[in-house]
């Protein structure tokens, strides 16, 4: 044995990345569901999602990336169970979710919980609870979202820190279009957070944020930052008030163009 | 600075150009209006007539030109009849010279002006 054991070890070294590669599973084409091609992938296998409306609740548990074919507009996630988010990720790190939908839940579009360098990138959550909930989650990325029109948040995040936030659009929700709870340390920036109800960004309890370059517009408040310190606010645009500047702004000119066109008509009929 | 960048970038918007040029000219008018409710003269005349057709023209271009992009949905048809309805309303009422009616003249150029008000809201773009 021990005479053939360099051998093994050279055939190893030589077979083992092949093996190791990872794999692309095809739904509908090798599994039916999101979650059969879920469970069946090893560890860094990417789960490819053709067209279509896929009734489930996906859980992801293991480091694999999910993405789809023709982008978040031909893919849609509909929670089976409304009580559930339609997609989870839990106590896993290095997992992708790029170009889905998510919708149906009144929990959430996508819960990421308990996990590490998870990147949401470009997918769609739209009339859910939450669109995109982040819960004891460091170290992820969530970037090119669009989370509108849920009954609460367009993105909440709970005890999480060290997370990047960007260039996501949150509109048309309920309550808050971000509320970042007991979280440090992340960066929120690059993201259009207009027309919700009550905040554009609420941050409560959450110290050492950076919020830049953001647009909060036509919000109730734009910003709003209580029980937290060390947070950086840089060139954010918060200008809830253009409704109410122009209109005063237009009725003063209509005022001026009153005494301005009196004046007028007064020297030309004088004439 | 940005936010007045922000205020200027607004009216690369036609529609919302045309909502704000129409909110002055119904603000000019509203106020030539009350001038003549106080039995002032000739040129106030002038002044509400002209701003009042111009404003009332835009306000049908804005409404074909809603109808056109977003088409024919239940509520905007009710929001625009109702805009046109107070303006026709206003108008019969001071055509009609009934000196009971004539008194609710001014309430009914506020009631076009708050309805100026809301069309410039629905026009400001993000």
């Amino acid at each position: 044995m021990s005479k053939h054991l360099p051998a093994l070890v050279l055939a190893f070294l030589l077979f083992a990345p092949a093996c190791l590669q990872a794999a692309i599973l095809h739904v509908p084409g090798d599994y039916k569901s999101i979650q059969e091609a879920v469970d069946a992938a090893a560890p860094s296998d990417t789960v490819v999602v053709g067209d279509g409306i896929y009734i489930e609740n996906v859980v992801i548990g293991k480091p694999l990336n999910l993405g789809s074919e023709n982008g978040p507009s031909a893919v849609l996630v509909q929670a089976e169970d409304p009580e559930l988010p339609a997609i989870t990720v839990s106590d896993t790190s290095d997992v992708k979710v790029a170009g889905v939908s998510a919708t149906g839940s009144e929990a959430a579009g996508i819960l990421v919980s308990g996990s590490s360098d998870v990147s949401v990138t470009g997918n769609v959550f739209t009339k859910n609870g939450t669109g995109i909930m982040l819960s004891g989650t460091s170290r992820s990325v969530v970037s090119g979202n669009v989370s509108s029109s849920n009954s609460q948040y367009g993105l909440y995040m709970e005890k999480s820190d060290d997370n990047m936030v960007g260039s996501n659009s949150s509109t048309l929700n309920k309550d808050k279009g971000f509320f970042i709870s007991y979280s440090h340390r992340n960066e929120i920036t690059g993201n259009e957070v207009n027309l919700n109800t009550w905040d554009g960004i609420m941050v409560f309890s959450s110290n050492d944020n950076t919020i830049s370059w953001n647009k909060t517009l036509r919000n109730t408040y734009g910003i709003v930052v209580s029980d937290s310190r060390g947070n950086e606010l840089v060139e954010n645009t918060t200008i809830p008030n253009l409704f109410l500047i122009l209109p005063i702004v237009l009725i003063y000119l209509g005022i001026v163009s009153y005494l301005a066109q009196k004046n007028i008509l007064k020297a030309v009929y004088k004439e | 600075m940005e936010g007045l960048l922000e205020l200027l970038k607004a009216f690369t918007n036609i529609s919302t150009l045309l909502a704000s040029i129409g909110m002055v000219l119904a603000t000019t008018s509203f106020i030539s209006g009350l001038q003549m409710v106080k039995g002032k003269g000739r040129l106030e005349r002038k002044i509400h007539k002209g701003n009042g057709f111009v404003s009332f023209a835009i306000i049908f271009v804005l409404a074909v030109m809603s109808f056109a992009t977003f088409g024919l949905s239940l509520w905007s048809l009710l929001g625009w009849t109702l805009a046109f309805f107070i303006i026709f309303l206003k108008h019969k009422i001071v055509h009609a010279k009934n000196r009971r009616a004539f008194k609710y003249v001014s309430w009914l150029g506020a009631s076009l002006i708050c309805m100026w008000l809301y069309v410039v809201y629905i026009h400001i773009p993000l």
